[in-house]
Protein backbone atom coordinates (compact mmCIF):
# COMPACT_ATOMS: atom_id res chain seq x y z
CA UNK A 1 0.00 0.00 0.00
CA UNK A 2 2.87 2.34 0.91
CA UNK A 3 4.50 1.65 -2.46
CA UNK A 4 1.21 2.13 -4.28
CA UNK A 5 0.71 5.56 -2.67
CA UNK A 6 4.27 6.49 -3.44
CA UNK A 7 3.86 5.43 -7.07
CA UNK A 8 0.66 7.48 -7.39
CA UNK A 9 2.51 10.58 -6.23
CA UNK A 10 5.30 9.82 -8.76
CA UNK A 11 2.64 9.65 -11.47
CA UNK A 12 1.07 12.96 -10.43
CA UNK A 13 4.45 14.65 -10.38
CA UNK A 14 5.42 13.28 -13.80
CA UNK A 15 2.10 14.27 -15.36
CA UNK A 16 2.46 17.85 -14.13
CA UNK A 17 6.00 18.06 -15.46
CA UNK A 18 5.15 16.58 -18.85
CA UNK A 19 2.19 18.86 -19.44
CA UNK A 20 4.26 21.92 -18.63
CA UNK A 21 5.65 21.90 -22.19
CA UNK A 22 2.40 20.95 -23.88
CA UNK A 23 3.55 21.45 -27.46
CA UNK A 24 6.53 19.21 -26.89
CA UNK A 25 4.40 16.63 -25.06
CA UNK A 26 1.91 16.27 -27.90
CA UNK A 27 4.52 16.34 -30.62
CA UNK A 28 6.46 13.62 -28.77
CA UNK A 29 3.32 11.52 -28.56
CA UNK A 30 2.54 12.09 -32.23
CA UNK A 31 6.12 11.20 -33.20
CA UNK A 32 5.94 7.85 -31.44
CA UNK A 33 2.57 7.11 -33.01
CA UNK A 34 3.88 8.04 -36.45
CA UNK A 35 6.92 5.78 -35.95
CA UNK A 36 4.67 2.76 -35.46
CA UNK A 37 2.31 3.81 -38.24
CA UNK A 38 5.30 3.99 -40.59
CA UNK A 39 6.10 0.36 -39.74
CA UNK A 40 2.49 -0.62 -40.40
CA UNK A 41 2.55 1.28 -43.71
CA UNK A 42 5.70 -0.60 -44.70
CA UNK A 43 3.85 -3.93 -44.57
CA UNK A 44 0.62 -2.39 -45.92
CA UNK A 45 2.36 -1.25 -49.09
CA UNK A 46 4.37 -4.47 -49.41
CA UNK A 47 1.20 -6.59 -49.27
CA UNK A 48 -0.47 -4.17 -51.66
CA UNK A 49 2.02 -5.11 -54.36
CA UNK A 50 0.33 -8.50 -54.59
CA UNK A 51 2.35 -10.49 -52.03
CA UNK A 52 0.08 -13.03 -50.36
CA UNK A 53 2.25 -14.05 -47.45
CA UNK A 54 5.68 -13.47 -45.94
CA UNK A 55 7.16 -16.78 -44.82
CA UNK A 56 3.64 -18.05 -44.26
CA UNK A 57 2.39 -14.96 -42.39
CA UNK A 58 -0.60 -13.21 -43.87
CA UNK A 59 -1.26 -9.47 -43.63
CA UNK A 60 -3.29 -9.65 -40.41
CA UNK A 61 -0.86 -11.92 -38.58
CA UNK A 62 1.84 -9.36 -39.31
CA UNK A 63 -0.48 -6.57 -38.14
CA UNK A 64 -1.10 -8.46 -34.88
CA UNK A 65 2.67 -8.75 -34.43
CA UNK A 66 3.15 -5.02 -35.05
CA UNK A 67 0.35 -4.20 -32.60
CA UNK A 68 2.04 -6.39 -29.99
CA UNK A 69 5.37 -4.61 -30.58
CA UNK A 70 3.52 -1.31 -30.12
CA UNK A 71 1.86 -2.41 -26.87
CA UNK A 72 4.97 -3.98 -25.32
CA UNK A 73 7.27 -1.08 -26.25
CA UNK A 74 4.75 1.48 -25.00
CA UNK A 75 4.37 -0.17 -21.59
CA UNK A 76 8.10 -0.66 -21.22
CA UNK A 77 8.89 2.81 -22.57
CA UNK A 78 6.30 4.50 -20.37
CA UNK A 79 7.06 2.69 -17.12
CA UNK A 80 10.74 1.71 -17.15
CA UNK A 81 12.84 2.91 -20.07
CA UNK A 82 13.57 6.50 -19.05
CA UNK A 83 14.35 5.43 -15.50
CA UNK A 84 16.82 2.82 -16.59
CA UNK A 85 18.72 4.92 -19.12
CA UNK A 86 19.19 7.60 -16.48
CA UNK A 87 21.06 5.26 -14.14
CA UNK A 88 24.51 5.79 -15.78
CA UNK A 89 24.22 9.58 -15.48
CA UNK A 90 23.04 9.19 -11.87
CA UNK A 91 26.12 7.11 -11.14
CA UNK A 92 28.33 9.69 -12.84
CA UNK A 93 26.82 12.64 -10.94
CA UNK A 94 26.59 10.79 -7.58
CA UNK A 95 22.79 11.22 -7.60
CA UNK A 96 22.39 7.49 -7.06
CA UNK A 97 23.64 7.85 -3.49
CA UNK A 98 20.66 10.08 -2.64
CA UNK A 99 18.25 7.47 -3.97
CA UNK A 100 19.95 4.61 -2.15
CA UNK A 101 19.66 6.18 1.28
CA UNK A 102 15.88 6.56 0.95
CA UNK A 103 13.84 4.10 3.07
CA UNK A 104 12.39 2.29 0.03
CA UNK A 105 13.50 -0.60 -2.13
CA UNK A 106 16.35 0.79 -4.31
CA UNK A 107 15.20 -1.14 -7.39
CA UNK A 108 11.72 0.36 -7.07
CA UNK A 109 13.14 3.82 -6.57
CA UNK A 110 15.54 3.83 -9.51
CA UNK A 111 13.38 1.95 -11.99
CA UNK A 112 9.95 3.49 -11.44
CA UNK A 113 10.49 7.09 -10.39
CA UNK A 114 9.74 8.54 -13.85
CA UNK A 115 6.66 7.78 -15.95
CA UNK A 116 6.40 8.84 -19.59
CA UNK A 117 2.74 9.46 -20.45
CA UNK A 118 3.47 10.29 -24.09
CA UNK A 119 5.07 6.89 -24.70
CA UNK A 120 2.56 5.00 -22.58
CA UNK A 121 -0.36 6.35 -24.63
CA UNK A 122 0.81 3.97 -27.36
CA UNK A 123 -0.81 1.12 -25.41
CA UNK A 124 -4.26 2.39 -26.39
CA UNK A 125 -3.39 2.84 -30.07
CA UNK A 126 -1.67 -0.56 -30.12
CA UNK A 127 -4.67 -2.26 -28.51
CA UNK A 128 -7.06 -0.65 -30.99
CA UNK A 129 -4.87 -1.83 -33.85
CA UNK A 130 -4.65 -5.32 -32.36
CA UNK A 131 -8.44 -5.53 -32.17
CA UNK A 132 -8.65 -4.42 -35.81
CA UNK A 133 -6.09 -7.05 -36.88
CA UNK A 134 -7.84 -9.81 -34.92
CA UNK A 135 -11.29 -8.95 -36.32
CA UNK A 136 -10.10 -8.53 -39.91
CA UNK A 137 -7.90 -11.61 -39.70
CA UNK A 138 -10.81 -13.69 -38.42
CA UNK A 139 -8.69 -15.34 -35.73
CA UNK A 140 -10.67 -17.59 -33.40
CA UNK A 141 -10.07 -15.89 -30.04
CA UNK A 142 -10.76 -17.65 -26.73
CA UNK A 143 -10.60 -16.28 -23.18
CA UNK A 144 -7.70 -18.63 -22.55
CA UNK A 145 -5.82 -17.12 -25.48
CA UNK A 146 -6.48 -13.57 -24.25
CA UNK A 147 -5.27 -14.45 -20.76
CA UNK A 148 -2.21 -16.15 -22.24
CA UNK A 149 -1.56 -13.05 -24.32
CA UNK A 150 -1.80 -10.73 -21.31
CA UNK A 151 0.52 -12.99 -19.33
CA UNK A 152 3.07 -13.03 -22.14
CA UNK A 153 2.89 -9.24 -22.58
CA UNK A 154 3.74 -8.92 -18.86
CA UNK A 155 6.60 -11.39 -19.37
CA UNK A 156 7.78 -9.38 -22.39
CA UNK A 157 7.88 -6.13 -20.41
CA UNK A 158 9.72 -7.83 -17.55
CA UNK A 159 12.19 -9.40 -19.95
CA UNK A 160 12.91 -6.04 -21.57
CA UNK A 161 13.30 -4.54 -18.12
CA UNK A 162 15.67 -7.29 -16.95
CA UNK A 163 17.90 -7.18 -20.02
CA UNK A 164 18.26 -3.40 -19.99
CA UNK A 165 18.60 -3.39 -16.20
CA UNK A 166 21.58 -5.74 -16.45
CA UNK A 167 23.12 -3.52 -19.13
CA UNK A 168 22.72 -0.29 -17.17
CA UNK A 169 23.92 -1.98 -13.99
CA UNK A 170 27.28 -2.25 -15.75
CA UNK A 171 27.50 1.50 -15.23
CA UNK A 172 28.01 0.87 -11.49
CA UNK A 173 31.36 -0.58 -12.48
CA UNK A 174 32.25 0.99 -15.83
CA UNK A 175 30.26 4.30 -15.86
CA UNK A 176 30.24 4.80 -19.69
CA UNK A 177 27.85 2.33 -21.32
CA UNK A 178 26.16 4.29 -24.14
CA UNK A 179 27.09 1.66 -26.73
CA UNK A 180 25.34 -1.05 -24.69
CA UNK A 181 22.01 0.79 -24.75
CA UNK A 182 22.19 1.03 -28.52
CA UNK A 183 23.11 -2.64 -28.67
CA UNK A 184 20.02 -3.43 -26.61
CA UNK A 185 17.61 -1.81 -29.09
CA UNK A 186 19.47 -3.24 -32.07
CA UNK A 187 19.15 -6.77 -30.69
CA UNK A 188 15.49 -6.24 -29.90
CA UNK A 189 14.85 -5.34 -33.54
CA UNK A 190 15.26 -9.03 -34.37
CA UNK A 191 12.07 -9.87 -32.49
CA UNK A 192 10.01 -7.30 -34.35
CA UNK A 193 9.96 -9.34 -37.56
CA UNK A 194 8.12 -12.64 -38.04
CA UNK A 195 10.39 -15.33 -36.59
CA UNK A 196 9.94 -17.56 -39.62
CA UNK A 197 12.08 -15.26 -41.79
CA UNK A 198 15.16 -16.28 -39.79
CA UNK A 199 17.27 -19.42 -40.15
CA UNK A 200 16.94 -21.92 -37.29
CA UNK A 201 20.26 -21.04 -35.63
CA UNK A 202 19.32 -17.36 -35.42
CA UNK A 203 15.82 -18.22 -34.26
CA UNK A 204 17.13 -20.42 -31.44
CA UNK A 205 19.70 -17.81 -30.37
CA UNK A 206 17.09 -15.07 -30.23
CA UNK A 207 14.68 -17.25 -28.32
CA UNK A 208 16.85 -18.76 -25.61
CA UNK A 209 19.99 -16.61 -25.42
CA UNK A 210 18.67 -13.12 -26.18
CA UNK A 211 14.90 -13.59 -25.93
CA UNK A 212 13.87 -10.95 -28.51
CA UNK A 213 11.57 -13.43 -30.28
CA UNK A 214 9.98 -14.40 -26.95
CA UNK A 215 9.30 -10.74 -26.20
CA UNK A 216 7.50 -9.78 -29.40
CA UNK A 217 6.56 -12.93 -31.31
CA UNK A 218 5.33 -15.22 -28.52
CA UNK A 219 2.36 -13.16 -27.23
CA UNK A 220 0.98 -12.75 -30.74
CA UNK A 221 1.35 -16.47 -31.49
CA UNK A 222 -0.57 -17.44 -28.39
CA UNK A 223 -3.35 -14.96 -29.13
CA UNK A 224 -3.89 -15.84 -32.77
CA UNK A 225 -2.89 -19.49 -32.55
CA UNK A 226 -0.39 -18.51 -35.20
CA UNK A 227 2.91 -19.85 -36.41
CA UNK A 228 4.74 -21.35 -33.47
CA UNK A 229 8.42 -22.13 -33.49
CA UNK A 230 8.81 -25.65 -34.88
CA UNK A 231 9.73 -27.20 -31.53
CA UNK A 232 7.18 -25.36 -29.39
CA UNK A 233 3.39 -25.63 -29.17
CA UNK A 234 0.97 -23.27 -27.41
CA UNK A 235 1.50 -24.65 -23.88
CA UNK A 236 5.27 -24.91 -24.10
CA UNK A 237 5.43 -21.44 -25.64
CA UNK A 238 3.78 -19.92 -22.54
CA UNK A 239 5.87 -22.06 -20.22
CA UNK A 240 9.12 -21.14 -21.99
CA UNK A 241 8.30 -17.44 -21.83
CA UNK A 242 7.45 -17.58 -18.12
CA UNK A 243 10.54 -19.62 -17.25
CA UNK A 244 12.84 -17.33 -19.23
CA UNK A 245 11.28 -14.29 -17.54
CA UNK A 246 11.85 -15.73 -14.07
CA UNK A 247 15.46 -16.55 -14.93
CA UNK A 248 16.20 -13.11 -16.41
CA UNK A 249 14.51 -11.21 -13.56
CA UNK A 250 16.44 -13.23 -10.97
CA UNK A 251 19.74 -12.68 -12.78
CA UNK A 252 19.15 -8.93 -13.14
CA UNK A 253 18.18 -8.44 -9.47
CA UNK A 254 21.07 -10.53 -8.19
CA UNK A 255 23.53 -8.78 -10.48
CA UNK A 256 22.29 -5.38 -9.35
CA UNK A 257 22.65 -6.30 -5.66
CA UNK A 258 26.15 -7.63 -6.29
CA UNK A 259 27.16 -4.51 -8.25
CA UNK A 260 25.71 -2.33 -5.51
CA UNK A 261 28.13 -3.88 -3.05
CA UNK A 262 30.94 -3.01 -5.45
CA UNK A 263 29.54 0.53 -5.72
CA UNK A 264 29.42 0.96 -1.92
CA UNK A 265 33.07 -0.02 -1.74
CA UNK B 1 41.99 26.97 -47.86
CA UNK B 2 44.01 27.53 -44.67
CA UNK B 3 40.82 27.87 -42.68
CA UNK B 4 39.43 24.70 -44.26
CA UNK B 5 42.61 22.89 -43.24
CA UNK B 6 42.36 24.18 -39.66
CA UNK B 7 38.69 23.15 -39.43
CA UNK B 8 39.53 19.71 -40.76
CA UNK B 9 42.29 19.35 -38.17
CA UNK B 10 40.02 20.35 -35.28
CA UNK B 11 37.28 17.99 -36.38
CA UNK B 12 39.78 15.19 -36.90
CA UNK B 13 41.07 15.45 -33.33
CA UNK B 14 37.47 15.61 -32.03
CA UNK B 15 36.66 12.48 -33.98
CA UNK B 16 39.74 10.53 -32.93
CA UNK B 17 38.55 10.79 -29.34
CA UNK B 18 35.26 9.06 -30.21
CA UNK B 19 36.43 6.81 -33.04
CA UNK B 20 35.55 3.55 -31.33
CA UNK B 21 32.11 4.92 -30.54
CA UNK B 22 31.53 5.86 -34.20
CA UNK B 23 32.65 2.46 -35.46
CA UNK B 24 30.57 0.65 -32.82
CA UNK B 25 27.49 2.69 -33.76
CA UNK B 26 28.07 1.91 -37.40
CA UNK B 27 28.45 -1.80 -36.77
CA UNK B 28 25.28 -1.99 -34.70
CA UNK B 29 23.60 0.02 -37.42
CA UNK B 30 24.46 -2.79 -39.82
CA UNK B 31 22.29 -5.27 -37.89
CA UNK B 32 18.98 -3.82 -39.20
CA UNK B 33 20.49 -4.08 -42.69
CA UNK B 34 21.06 -7.80 -42.22
CA UNK B 35 17.48 -8.08 -40.96
CA UNK B 36 16.26 -6.30 -44.10
CA UNK B 37 18.19 -8.81 -46.23
CA UNK B 38 16.41 -11.70 -44.48
CA UNK B 39 13.01 -9.99 -44.46
CA UNK B 40 13.08 -9.09 -48.16
CA UNK B 41 14.30 -12.58 -48.99
CA UNK B 42 11.12 -13.86 -47.34
CA UNK B 43 9.00 -11.21 -49.09
CA UNK B 44 10.32 -12.06 -52.54
CA UNK B 45 10.34 -15.78 -51.72
CA UNK B 46 9.17 -17.71 -54.70
CA UNK B 47 6.25 -15.40 -55.33
CA UNK B 48 7.64 -12.42 -57.25
CA UNK B 49 10.67 -11.32 -59.19
CA UNK B 50 10.13 -7.56 -59.19
CA UNK B 51 8.54 -5.31 -56.56
CA UNK B 52 8.12 -1.60 -57.30
CA UNK B 53 10.55 -1.91 -60.21
CA UNK B 54 13.25 -3.52 -58.04
CA UNK B 55 14.64 -7.02 -58.20
CA UNK B 56 15.74 -8.66 -54.91
CA UNK B 57 19.36 -7.66 -55.51
CA UNK B 58 18.38 -4.09 -56.31
CA UNK B 59 16.17 -3.94 -53.24
CA UNK B 60 19.01 -4.98 -50.93
CA UNK B 61 21.36 -2.54 -52.67
CA UNK B 62 18.72 0.15 -52.17
CA UNK B 63 18.82 -0.39 -48.39
CA UNK B 64 22.62 -0.64 -48.29
CA UNK B 65 22.99 2.73 -50.08
CA UNK B 66 20.10 4.30 -48.15
CA UNK B 67 21.77 3.25 -44.91
CA UNK B 68 25.07 4.87 -45.89
CA UNK B 69 23.41 8.02 -47.20
CA UNK B 70 21.17 8.50 -44.19
CA UNK B 71 24.23 8.29 -41.95
CA UNK B 72 26.21 10.76 -44.02
CA UNK B 73 23.28 13.10 -44.52
CA UNK B 74 22.24 12.96 -40.88
CA UNK B 75 22.08 16.59 -39.90
CA UNK B 76 20.64 16.26 -36.40
CA UNK B 77 23.85 17.18 -34.57
CA UNK B 78 24.16 20.40 -36.52
CA UNK B 79 20.50 21.29 -35.98
CA UNK B 80 20.83 20.71 -32.24
CA UNK B 81 24.05 22.75 -32.26
CA UNK B 82 22.31 25.75 -33.86
CA UNK B 83 19.35 25.37 -31.49
CA UNK B 84 21.63 25.19 -28.45
CA UNK B 85 23.59 28.24 -29.60
CA UNK B 86 20.36 30.24 -29.77
CA UNK B 87 19.12 28.83 -26.46
CA UNK B 88 22.23 29.41 -24.38
CA UNK B 89 23.34 32.58 -26.12
CA UNK B 90 26.61 31.25 -27.48
CA UNK B 91 25.52 32.39 -30.93
CA UNK B 92 26.98 35.72 -29.77
CA UNK B 93 30.40 34.30 -30.56
CA UNK B 94 29.39 33.48 -34.09
CA UNK B 95 27.87 36.91 -34.68
CA UNK B 96 31.09 38.63 -33.63
CA UNK B 97 33.38 36.54 -35.81
CA UNK B 98 34.68 38.13 -39.05
CA UNK B 99 33.16 35.29 -41.06
CA UNK B 100 29.57 34.62 -42.11
CA UNK B 101 27.58 32.24 -39.91
CA UNK B 102 26.83 29.74 -42.67
CA UNK B 103 30.27 29.95 -44.16
CA UNK B 104 31.84 28.64 -40.95
CA UNK B 105 28.99 26.35 -39.94
CA UNK B 106 28.82 24.63 -43.33
CA UNK B 107 32.58 24.15 -43.43
CA UNK B 108 32.50 22.54 -39.99
CA UNK B 109 29.60 20.32 -41.03
CA UNK B 110 31.33 19.30 -44.27
CA UNK B 111 34.60 18.48 -42.49
CA UNK B 112 32.72 16.44 -39.89
CA UNK B 113 30.93 14.38 -42.53
CA UNK B 114 34.09 13.88 -44.57
CA UNK B 115 35.91 12.51 -41.54
CA UNK B 116 32.89 10.35 -40.70
CA UNK B 117 32.98 8.96 -44.24
CA UNK B 118 36.69 8.20 -43.92
CA UNK B 119 36.08 6.41 -40.63
CA UNK B 120 33.23 4.22 -41.77
CA UNK B 121 34.51 3.51 -45.27
CA UNK B 122 36.48 0.42 -44.20
CA UNK B 123 33.71 -1.28 -42.15
CA UNK B 124 31.25 -0.35 -44.92
CA UNK B 125 33.45 -1.88 -47.62
CA UNK B 126 33.87 -5.01 -45.51
CA UNK B 127 30.10 -5.22 -45.15
CA UNK B 128 29.63 -4.83 -48.93
CA UNK B 129 32.26 -7.51 -49.59
CA UNK B 130 30.66 -9.96 -47.16
CA UNK B 131 27.26 -9.43 -48.74
CA UNK B 132 28.56 -8.93 -52.30
CA UNK B 133 26.21 -11.50 -53.79
CA UNK B 134 23.28 -9.33 -52.70
CA UNK B 135 24.74 -6.12 -54.11
CA UNK B 136 23.74 -4.71 -57.48
CA UNK B 137 26.81 -3.15 -59.06
CA UNK B 138 26.29 -0.48 -61.71
CA UNK B 139 29.04 1.96 -62.51
CA UNK B 140 27.58 3.73 -65.56
CA UNK B 141 25.65 6.36 -63.58
CA UNK B 142 28.14 6.81 -60.74
CA UNK B 143 29.16 10.42 -61.66
CA UNK B 144 25.50 11.51 -61.69
CA UNK B 145 24.89 9.60 -58.48
CA UNK B 146 27.75 11.43 -56.71
CA UNK B 147 26.54 14.75 -58.09
CA UNK B 148 23.04 14.05 -56.83
CA UNK B 149 24.38 13.04 -53.40
CA UNK B 150 26.32 16.32 -53.19
CA UNK B 151 23.18 18.35 -53.91
CA UNK B 152 21.22 16.21 -51.42
CA UNK B 153 23.95 16.96 -48.87
CA UNK B 154 23.41 20.71 -49.30
CA UNK B 155 19.63 20.32 -49.33
CA UNK B 156 19.72 18.33 -46.10
CA UNK B 157 22.01 20.91 -44.47
CA UNK B 158 19.59 23.69 -45.40
CA UNK B 159 16.56 21.82 -44.03
CA UNK B 160 18.43 21.00 -40.81
CA UNK B 161 19.49 24.63 -40.35
CA UNK B 162 15.92 25.86 -40.92
CA UNK B 163 14.78 23.56 -38.10
CA UNK B 164 17.63 24.78 -35.89
CA UNK B 165 16.70 28.45 -36.37
CA UNK B 166 13.09 27.71 -35.42
CA UNK B 167 14.39 27.66 -31.83
CA UNK B 168 14.10 31.44 -31.92
CA UNK B 169 10.30 30.91 -31.89
CA UNK B 170 9.84 27.45 -30.34
CA UNK B 171 11.79 26.94 -27.12
CA UNK B 172 12.07 23.17 -27.14
CA UNK B 173 12.63 21.60 -30.56
CA UNK B 174 13.70 18.05 -29.66
CA UNK B 175 10.14 16.74 -30.14
CA UNK B 176 9.72 18.58 -33.41
CA UNK B 177 13.06 17.22 -34.58
CA UNK B 178 12.10 13.61 -33.83
CA UNK B 179 8.78 14.12 -35.57
CA UNK B 180 10.46 15.66 -38.61
CA UNK B 181 12.99 12.82 -38.81
CA UNK B 182 10.20 10.26 -38.82
CA UNK B 183 8.25 12.04 -41.55
CA UNK B 184 11.37 12.67 -43.59
CA UNK B 185 12.54 9.07 -43.17
CA UNK B 186 9.30 7.84 -44.68
CA UNK B 187 8.83 10.46 -47.42
CA UNK B 188 12.45 10.35 -48.59
CA UNK B 189 12.32 6.60 -49.14
CA UNK B 190 14.29 5.55 -46.07
CA UNK B 191 11.72 2.97 -45.06
CA UNK B 192 10.99 1.53 -48.48
CA UNK B 193 11.50 2.60 -52.11
CA UNK B 194 8.90 5.22 -53.00
CA UNK B 195 8.10 3.42 -56.26
CA UNK B 196 6.29 0.77 -54.18
CA UNK B 197 3.75 3.35 -52.98
CA UNK B 198 0.46 3.76 -54.86
CA UNK B 199 0.76 6.11 -57.82
CA UNK B 200 -1.37 9.01 -56.44
CA UNK B 201 0.68 9.05 -53.22
CA UNK B 202 3.92 8.87 -55.18
CA UNK B 203 2.79 11.84 -57.29
CA UNK B 204 2.00 13.90 -54.19
CA UNK B 205 5.41 13.05 -52.67
CA UNK B 206 7.10 14.11 -55.91
CA UNK B 207 6.01 17.68 -55.22
CA UNK B 208 7.88 17.70 -51.90
CA UNK B 209 11.66 18.03 -51.41
CA UNK B 210 12.11 14.80 -49.38
CA UNK B 211 12.23 12.50 -52.39
CA UNK B 212 15.37 14.28 -53.59
CA UNK B 213 17.32 13.42 -50.44
CA UNK B 214 17.47 9.63 -50.71
CA UNK B 215 15.21 8.15 -53.35
CA UNK B 216 16.37 10.17 -56.36
CA UNK B 217 20.15 9.65 -55.86
CA UNK B 218 19.62 5.89 -55.38
CA UNK B 219 17.29 5.71 -58.37
CA UNK B 220 19.98 7.38 -60.45
CA UNK B 221 22.52 4.78 -59.27
CA UNK B 222 20.13 1.94 -60.11
CA UNK B 223 19.67 3.25 -63.62
CA UNK B 224 15.92 3.66 -63.18
CA UNK B 225 16.30 7.27 -64.28
CA UNK B 226 17.90 7.67 -67.69
CA UNK B 227 19.13 10.41 -70.04
CA UNK B 228 17.23 13.68 -69.86
CA UNK B 229 15.35 12.45 -66.77
CA UNK B 230 18.62 12.60 -64.79
CA UNK B 231 19.16 16.23 -65.77
CA UNK B 232 15.55 16.99 -64.83
CA UNK B 233 15.92 15.29 -61.43
CA UNK B 234 19.18 17.10 -60.70
CA UNK B 235 17.60 20.39 -61.81
CA UNK B 236 14.68 19.95 -59.40
CA UNK B 237 17.12 19.08 -56.61
CA UNK B 238 19.03 22.31 -57.25
CA UNK B 239 15.79 24.30 -57.44
CA UNK B 240 14.66 22.96 -54.06
CA UNK B 241 18.05 23.82 -52.58
CA UNK B 242 17.87 27.38 -53.90
CA UNK B 243 14.27 27.90 -52.75
CA UNK B 244 14.91 26.51 -49.27
CA UNK B 245 18.25 28.35 -49.14
CA UNK B 246 16.40 31.65 -49.64
CA UNK B 247 13.93 30.66 -46.91
CA UNK B 248 16.81 29.81 -44.58
CA UNK B 249 18.52 33.14 -45.26
CA UNK B 250 15.32 35.06 -44.44
CA UNK B 251 14.68 32.93 -41.38
CA UNK B 252 18.18 33.51 -40.07
CA UNK B 253 17.75 37.26 -40.55
CA UNK B 254 14.46 37.20 -38.64
CA UNK B 255 15.89 34.95 -35.93
CA UNK B 256 18.87 37.24 -35.38
CA UNK B 257 16.50 40.22 -35.21
CA UNK B 258 14.31 38.47 -32.65
CA UNK B 259 17.24 37.11 -30.66
CA UNK B 260 18.21 38.79 -27.42
CA UNK B 261 21.04 37.43 -25.32
CA UNK B 262 20.68 39.13 -21.96
CA UNK B 263 23.19 37.82 -19.48
CA UNK B 264 24.66 35.23 -21.81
Amino acid sequence: MRYFKLYCSFLKNCFRRETMYRFNFFINMFTVVFGYIANILFYYFVYDTGIENISGWNRYQIYALLATVWIVDSIFGGVFFFNLIMIPSKVKNYELDTLLIKPVNPIFMISMRQFNFGLFSGVFFGTAFLIYAVIKGGFPITIKAVLGYLLLVCCAVLLLFSILFIMVTFSLRFVRIQGLIQMFWTLMEVGKNPHSVYPLALKTTFTFLVPAIVIYNFPMQVLTDGKFLGFLNKGTTVLTAVLLTVVWVCISVRYFRKSLKYYYN
Amino acid sequence: MRMQKAIFKIKMSEFTAYRSNVCLNFMFGCVPLVLYILLWKAIYGEQVEIIGGYSYKQMITYYVIAFLLSNILNVRDNTVKIATMIEDGSIHNQMLKPIGFFSLNFKLYRAEKLIYLLNISIPYLIFCLVFRRYIFWKASHLPFFFLSVCVAFVLKYIIGSILGFLTAWIEEISGLLDFWENIEGFLSGGLLPLSILPKPLFTVISFLPFKYILFVPIDIYMGNIQGIEIAKALGIQVLWSVALGILLYKLKKEAFRKYTGYGS
